[in-house]
């Protein structure tokens, strides 16, 4: 009886469970009419979109993470950047994703002075933050003001800072006109203005002057207060579980009808777990795009493209780039006095035709088949093929995959087997071996060095793989500088300038790894590019700065600071219901014309 | 997990047998048990021959096959016009390479030959030699449970594999057993102060959320290391967690038995107490230990497991049960490529020999059992 | 009793300091912290690395100085900020302990709701063909590992289609949902990994109360009340059930206190919001002042487990006197 009971009480748990899959949801299809309605008026001078569009509708996507602060000046995770930076707040300037150039954004134009010392940047008229309140200059000044103020920790401050540690001078010359005065020029002005998202002196001066800026906006804010001056604002925020935007009413773009920008009356954010999780709520078609699907998942995805409508979009080489470094740093340890490398090594990896036959070694083909699928390119550059502006093919030193002409490569400084035991021994007798650091909670990082390993065993050389997380990979980096050797990968600015790589090429740059913080340059061609980066920090012109990039790139990928070796394909995903969807693998990828999208259906 | 039997169990000892005769007597007539024995052994066995029992290298890799699927079914036994041959199998060839499909190329076969030629390896540690149980030649590759995202051999890795994933069982709990016996038999026998101290601190180590100390600590030593010394680094922090039951347990005993006549007269007869305590008194434990330790293996093993899975226990390429698992974290490969999962049942098997083989040993070593 | 509370409650506080000054031992001792990730952003400066170790006191080398940091602020009841997540670690805590308790409740209702019947009827039928099979049952569920199981079931799940994969909620409808909507739709989410954390609890206890109920059985008063010519169903239901669940109430504290704690790579495996998995997210990301907190947590759960185990017992067994 009992027994019965105990039985049939969880098969109905479960059946009922089962059986009562929720199913029911609001509409999502657009209405025509925006809904919340506009308020006031657009800006005498909007900023004119080249395309037209339907209002109406929600649009649904997920991210991985919770966001740590709905601060777009103090954020730094990126899910808060992923949805404040862009879809809530903007900046004085845009940027186009697809040409990657530079455009107009808040402001409606700006002028630099001839020594590229003074800028200055119009606004356009009638510009209102999201409570109606109108937006002026004061305002653009406060948010500068509070980005250079030392106390406010935040990513964009450092770009600015001039060589005497001061920041350019923000003045408000009237409600429409902000001025910057500089010490020096500086090559990356207008990307660095673009950084400084701009936040109302109204809501938050009072923060600033009691010293609260940074806590200022968290999680916690009332949506309310939150004021903003994007094509969104906050509605609601639930931790763990989801953010749901609604239509600015003041925005400040329209379409070339005449219609005001955004289309899509809301934009909900769902937060899940992984991004494997997202993968199978934009399956099970909750959710309307992927704005990152992994090379792995691609081929199971395009099976479901016609039966569920949605289509995947293959945007080729992505901009990060993963690379392979031997240790070329001939210091010793302050503390111990020992070298950070071994000598014998040392004496390996500080040469360069060692590191031309180990990029010769390998097999950056298989490695895209293995481990991306296919779907991604061998890259011999820091700077990835997606990069329109700044890549340069021709510039670029290549080594193909070519067992032969590595091992004549080391031959040449005295490498080979003389015992007959498989691996190589240098001039010295000492057998090539050395250790491969990586992270191991990173799987492509692990199948790399599973494949270098094979791949270095081809021409005689042993490599162990040494397996530890994260947080101390970057540590031997930064701090210990006791790796052989170590595989990495290198996020993209945004925009994808070069400059903001300065720490990576100048030789006293700290995340110049293979031999960062050095006092003078240790070779020539370290001495080159330091003096084309710093030429380049101080030039406006981009025809001119382009040209030094490309003997950077030339000197790069001959001398083998680190051996690059591929980009994956960046892939996106989304339902075939959008209007002027234009997906590009800079961020925020699927979205980041988010006030254009409209829906079709 | 309750792995303490009733701590009553030093068996009665009688006139004709010994105590582990008749726990042997009594285990045989357990069937269950004498499987799990069975099992057990084959398991280890197949530890300690892996790689001769194993095709190939747990690192030899084939880009060209990743994700094939397992062949264990596909070998066969009749040649195309139907007759009996010895066994073997097909030449494939990729027909979509980006969903990782393979077909069967029917005008070659390879048979699988028995003792051929393959990777080198140290039968035993020993011995060099190139010979394995079974190859086929090149350009075949025989996958008898399928091929990972490198092309490399499941069943090959399951095979290496189970020497990390198994040994790492024995290793720890005979470290904890000796560390719990240790510090049980002195605690328990000193009393006072030392007692007070020592079982403190096997509070404050029971009081631990372990595992996720374990995740600590494992951090704090993570850089560095060759894999020898991570695996010894795993057993050591397991066990680091796994004494302090046995401690307790012990304890309790030794308050009883310290009590009984002929540690009173070893006492009487001036002989040290840490002599007492090593030679009289820890022998009497002896059977509740090693039954207590039988059912903690399982622990040790699924500790491993976990610590694998989450990316820092084992790392590649080298092979253990726990990280083989570990591709199964990503769902794709687990909805397509389901045979990546195959250690999984491995684990299961050697958990549940370990349980069963335990319990039985238990009930064995438990005088009420006694008919 | 009342002393009896206050002791072993105050002997929680010595073992937090020692637990919590272990746990920031081995994380300064842990080579980086939670910036080291930015090292992979190019545009990067030493000094802005710098000024945010310092700004979030994480930048001194000296265990004692860090600790000290840490334990100024937490007798104040002040546990800090999360690095990651710039909220009030006890607000994330708060959040994700619900969805803990969640699932270690519908793992107990799982466990007990099987283990008790079927372990009676197994001892009521010792040596039958149905004792021998839920005992083998119960080895498999004794041993299979959580990982593997949970794989199976996420993979069940997403052949089928009968589950969701993960997740606690259907994060879309979720807002639109009525009540019943709701607790329906968590329901859903929550069978696979409830069976999976129940699965092995149910194993043990329905050993354990086989066990029990027939020592219980073979007693003098049984055969007594059988002798009276009670029937079947009373001395079962009336006297020998009774008798025989004591022992096992004490599991049931450990038990919880164990789901609490051990639940997480099954958290983790089906992306379930809970403290375990945040937790592990917390260590990985070495978000210091979420694992401190969440250490603390985690050992005053396991304490008042076992505290709440022996209340049971004593409250059960008359005999017992808690001083």
């Amino acid at each position: 009886m009992k027994r019965r009971f105990a039985l049939l009480s969880v098969i109905v748990c479960v059946v009922l469970a089962a059986a009562c899959k929720p199913t029911v949801g609001p509409t999502m299809t657009s209405g025509g009419v925006a809904n919340p309605p506009f308020l006031g008026q657009p800006p005498q001078d909007p900023y004119v979109f080249n395309g037209t569009g339907t209002y109406g509708g929600m649009f649904v996507m997920s991210i991985p993470s919770d966001p740590g602060t709905f601060n777009p000046i103090t954020s730094t995770d990126s899910s808060s950047n992923q949805i404040i930076q862009g879809p809530v707040f903007t900046t004085l300037l845009g940027l186009d994703n697809i040409t990657q150039e530079i455009s107009s954004g808040m402001a409606s134009s700006y002028e630099a002075s001839a020594d590229g010392l003074v800028w200055t940047f119009h606004l356009r008229k009638g510009l209102m933050w999201s409570d109606g309140t109108p937006f002026t200059a004061a305002d653009v000044k406060f948010s500068f003001d509070v980005t250079f103020d030392p106390k406010i920790d935040n990513s964009a401050k450092s770009s600015f800072e001039q060589s005497d540690h001061t920041y350019p001078l923000v003045e408000a010359v009237d409600d429409l006109t902000v001025r910057f005065t500089l010490k020096e020029p500086n090559g990356a002005m207008l990307i660095n203005v673009g950084t400084v998202y701009l936040v109302p002196k109204h809501k938050l001066e009072a923060a600033w002057k009691a010293g609260t800026f940074s806590s200022a906006w968290g999680i916690d804010v009332n949506p309310a207060e939150l004021v903003t001056c994007g094509p969104y604002r906050l509605i609601e925020y639930v931790a763990n579980q989801r953010v749901v935007l609604e239509r600015n009413p003041y925005y400040w773009k329209v379409d070339s009808n005449g219609q005001r920008l955004p289309y899509i009356d809301r934009v909900v954010i769902e937060i899940v777990a992984d991004m494997n999780t997202a993968l199978l709520n934009f399956k099970a078609g909750q959710t309307d795009m992927m704005y990152t699907v992994k090379p792995e998942d691609v081929p199971g995805l395009r099976a479901e493209e016609a039966a569920k409508d949605f289509k995947v979009y293959d945007l080729g080489p992505g901009f990060n780039v993963y690379y392979f470094m031997v240790n070329q740093n001939p210091g010793r340890s302050e503390k111990s006095g020992k070298p950070f490398v071994d000598p014998v090594k040392i004496a390996w990896f500080t040469d360069v035709k060692f590191r031309q036959a180990l990029s010769y070694a390998i097999d950056r083909e298989a490695m895209v088949k293995t481990i991306f699928n296919g779907f991604g390119v061998p890259v011999y550059s820091q700077i990835s093929p997606a990069n329109k502006e700044w890549y340069d093919e021709a510039s670029i030193v290549k080594y193909p995959h070519d067992i032969e002409k590595a091992k004549a490569l080391l031959k040449e400084i005295g490498m080979e087997d003389r015992d007959g035991d498989g691996v190589i021994e240098d001039s010295k007798g000492h057998p090539v071996s050395f250790k491969l650091t990586t992270n191991g909670d990173n799987n492509q990082r692990i199948a790399m060095a599973t494949l270098l390993k094979n791949d270095f065993k081809a021409v005689g050389i042993d490599v162990s793989v040494n397996a530890i997380p994260f947080q101390s990979v970057i540590k031997s980096l930064q701090e210990l500088h006791d790796f052989d050797s170590v595989i990495g990968g290198w996020q993209s600015g945004n925009p994808p300038d070069p400059i903001l790589s300065n720490n990576i090429y100048l030789s006293n740059g700290f995340v110049h790894y293979s031999n960062p913080n050095q006092k003078t340059p240790a070779t020539p061609w370290e001495a080159r590019i330091d003096e084309l980066m710093n030429a380049n920090q101080r030039t406006v012109d981009i025809a001119v700065r382009k040209e030094r990039i490309k003997e950077v790139l030339h000197l790069w990928s001959e001398n083998l600071p680190e051996i690059d070796l591929v980009a994956a394909n960046y892939f996106v995903a989304a339902k075939n219901r959008f209007g002027n969807f234009r997906p590009s693998a800079l961020p925020y990828y699927t979205y980041w014309n988010l006030d254009e999208l409209y829906l079709t259906k | 997990m309750s792995i303490e039997p009733e701590p009553s169990a030093a068996p009665a000892p009688r006139a004709s047998r010994t105590p582990w005769q008749t726990l042997w007597l009594k285990l045989r007539k357990n069937r269950a048990a004498m499987l799990a024995l069975y099992v057990l052994v084959a398991l280890y066995m197949v530890a300690v021959f892996a790689d001769f029992l194993a095709p190939y290298h747990y690192e030899t890799l084939d880009q060209d096959r990743p994700f094939q699927a397992p062949m264990l079914l596909r070998i066969h036994i009749r040649d195309a016009s139907g007759s009996l041959t010895r066994p073997f199998i097909y030449g494939t060839r990729v027909a979509n390479p980006s969903l990782k499909l393979y077909e069967d190329d029917t005008s070659e076969t390879f048979p699988i030959r028995l003792f051929g030629r393959g990777d080198r390896h140290d039968l035993l540690w020993l011995v060099p030699t190139d010979r394995h149980l079974f190859t086929v030649d090149a350009p075949a590759r025989l996958y008898l449970f399928g091929s990972d995202q490198f092309g490399r051999d499941i069943f090959s890795r399951i095979l290496y594999g189970s020497r990390v994933s198994l040994s790492v069982g024995l290793i720890g709990i005979a470290i904890s057993t000796l560390i719990g016996m240790l510090v049980g038999g002195v605690a328990g026998y000193y009393g006072g102060a030392i007692d007070f101290l020592l079982m403190r601190v096997v509070e404050l180590i029971l009081a631990l959320p372990s595992l996720y100390l374990i995740l600590v600590l494992r951090q704090s030593f993570g850089s560095d290391l060759t894999s020898i010394q991570i695996y010894l680094l795993i057993v050591l922090i397991l066990s680091f967690i796994g004494w302090a039951s046995e401690a307790r347990v012990i304890r309790g005993m030794v308050l009883s038995l310290k009590e009984q006549e002929y540690v009173v007269a070893a006492e009487a007869l001036g002989f040290s107490r840490m002599w007492i305590v090593v030679k009289h008194i820890l022998p009497n434990t002896l059977s509740f230990v090693i039954v207590t330790a039988t059912l903690s293996v399982p622990f040790y093993i699924l500790g491993e497991v976990a610590l694998s899975y989450l990316g820092v226990g084992i790392q590649e390429p080298e092979a253990s049960w726990g990280n083989m698992l570990r591709a199964a974290q990503n769902v794709s490969y687990l909805t397509e490529y389901t045979w990546v999962i195959t250690p999984g049942f491995f684990i299961f098997a050697a958990v549940m020999a370990w349980n069963v083989f335990g319990d039985g040993l238990r009930d064995a070593a438990d005088p009420r059992t006694e008919r | 009793m009342k002393t009896f509370l206050l002791r072993r409650l105050l002997a929680l506080l010595p073992l937090l300091l020692a637990v919590t000054f272990i746990t920031q031992t081995l994380l300064v001792l842990a080579p980086g912290d939670y910036f080291s990730k930015l090292a992979e952003n190019p545009s990067i400066t030493a000094a802005r690395l710098e000024m945010l170790r310092a700004q979030y006191h994480i930048d001194s080398e000296n265990v004692f100085v860090r600790y000290g940091y840490w334990l100024k602020g937490a007798v104040q009841g002040d546990f800090g900020y999360s690095f990651k997540f710039q909220a009030p670690v006890w607000s994330l805590i708060a959040d994700r302990i619900v969805n803990t308790l969640i699932l270690a409740i519908g793992a107990l209702i799982i466990s007990w709701g099987l283990a008790i019947p079927l372990g009676v009827i197994s001892a009521v039928k010792k040596d039958t063909v149905f004792d021998r099979l839920a005992g083998g049952l119960s080895f498999v569920g004794l041993s299979i590992p959580s990982v593997f199981f949970s794989l199976l079931m996420v993979f069940f799940a997403q052949k089928s289609g009968l589950f969701p994969v993960g997740g606690i909620h259907n994060q879309v409808y979720w807002q639109y949902f009525t009540p019943w909507q709701k607790v329906v739709d968590t329901l859903w989410h929550l069978v696979l990994p409830a069976t999976v954390l129940g699965t092995i609890g149910m194993a043990q206890y329905m050993r354990q109360m086989r066990g029990e109920m027939i020592e219980t059985l073979s007693q003098d008063y049984i055969r007594t009340a059988r002798a009276k010519g009670l029937s079947e169903r009373k001395v079962l239901f009336g006297h020998a059930l009774g008798n025989a669940i004591n022992p096992l109430i004490t599991l049931f504290g450990f038990s919880f206190a164990y789901l609490l704690s051990g639940a997480f790579i099954t958290e983790y495996v089906f992306s379930w919001p809970g403290m375990g998995r945040l937790t592990v997210e917390a260590l990985l990301d070495k978000d210091e002042p979420l694992v401190m907190a969440s250490i603390v947590m985690l050992t005053a759960m396991l304490v008042v487990g076992s505290l709440l185990a022996d209340l049971l017992l004593a409250y059960l067994d008359p005999r017992i006197r808690l001083e």
